[in-house]
């Protein structure tokens, strides 16, 4: 997390460890988005484990016609 | 002579009379039989189609069971990103990125590992709570980055300031 108060601080820092200063920037309104975006890839992802469950109780024997 | 022939005028008419029960009888018993043999088969066929309505019936309440089970857990997994969007619009992360980056950074790195963690064990991973950070989440930071990020940091640690999973 960078702020104008830690900035040159971070591309010092940066620049000894990397040699070149050349970052993907992210910012709060970007971050947000993409937690959000990640979020409803979660719901999709939980959303079709339903879907998949349900049609598979949908499709089972039904155990009671078998004992009976 | 006249009585030869009215005896035989008398005993055609008796033959034919008995000729004619003996026939009424057998048809009758064919009748019955064939009536017996219609209605054991509409027997059966009405067993069959009570069962197989029972059966229908039983799919039916069943799929209805299901689809209310299904709806809900649709609703359900729309809640994360329901409290997400409401924890979002409490926050102001910009304030918090300026007041006190190391803490934010903690806290995202902390919701980000647990959100990981959460969609591995979904997704049919069951070490999912007990898995290590993500690899990308154990790189040494720079600058402003979060220590705690670090392989072997303990991520169970509820200050602010640390990678927070729980």
């Amino acid at each position: 997390m960078v702020n104008k108060d830690n900035l040159d601080d971070f591309v010092a820092e940066f620049t000894t460890e990397h040699g070149e200063f050349a970052i993907v920037a992210l910012s709060i309104d970007g971050y947000e988005n993409l937690a959000l975006n990640i979020a409803d890839l979660r719901r999709y992802i939980n959303q079709q484990t339903d879907i998949i469950v349900y049609y598979e109780e949908s499709m089972k024997p039904d155990e009671t016609a078998k004992t009976d | 002579m006249i009585k030869v022939y009215a005896m035989l005028i008398v005993f055609g008419l008796l033959g034919g009379v008995g000729f004619g029960a003996y026939k009424y009888y057998t048809d009758t018993q064919q009748r019955i039989q064939t009536l017996a043999e219609n209605n054991a088969k509409l027997e059966t066929a009405l067993e069959t189609s009570e069962a197989s309505i029972t059966a229908l019936q039983t799919q039916a309440e069943q799929t209805a069971k299901l689809t209310v089970e299904l709806q809900g857990k649709l609703q359900q997994a729309e809640q994360y990103g329901d409290n997400l969007r409401k924890r979002l619009r409490q926050l102001d992360l910009n304030a918090d990125a300026l007041a006190n980056p190391k803490n934010l950074e903690g806290r995202m790195n902390g919701a980000t590992a647990k959100l990981w963690r959460e969609i591995m064990g979904e997704t049919g991973n069951d070490t999912g709570s007990k898995s290590p950070n993500p690899q990308w989440l154990q790189q040494p930071t720079t600058g402003a980055g979060d220590q705690n990020s670090n392989p072997g940091s303990a991520d169970n640690s509820t200050d602010g300031s640390q990678t927070q999973t729980n």
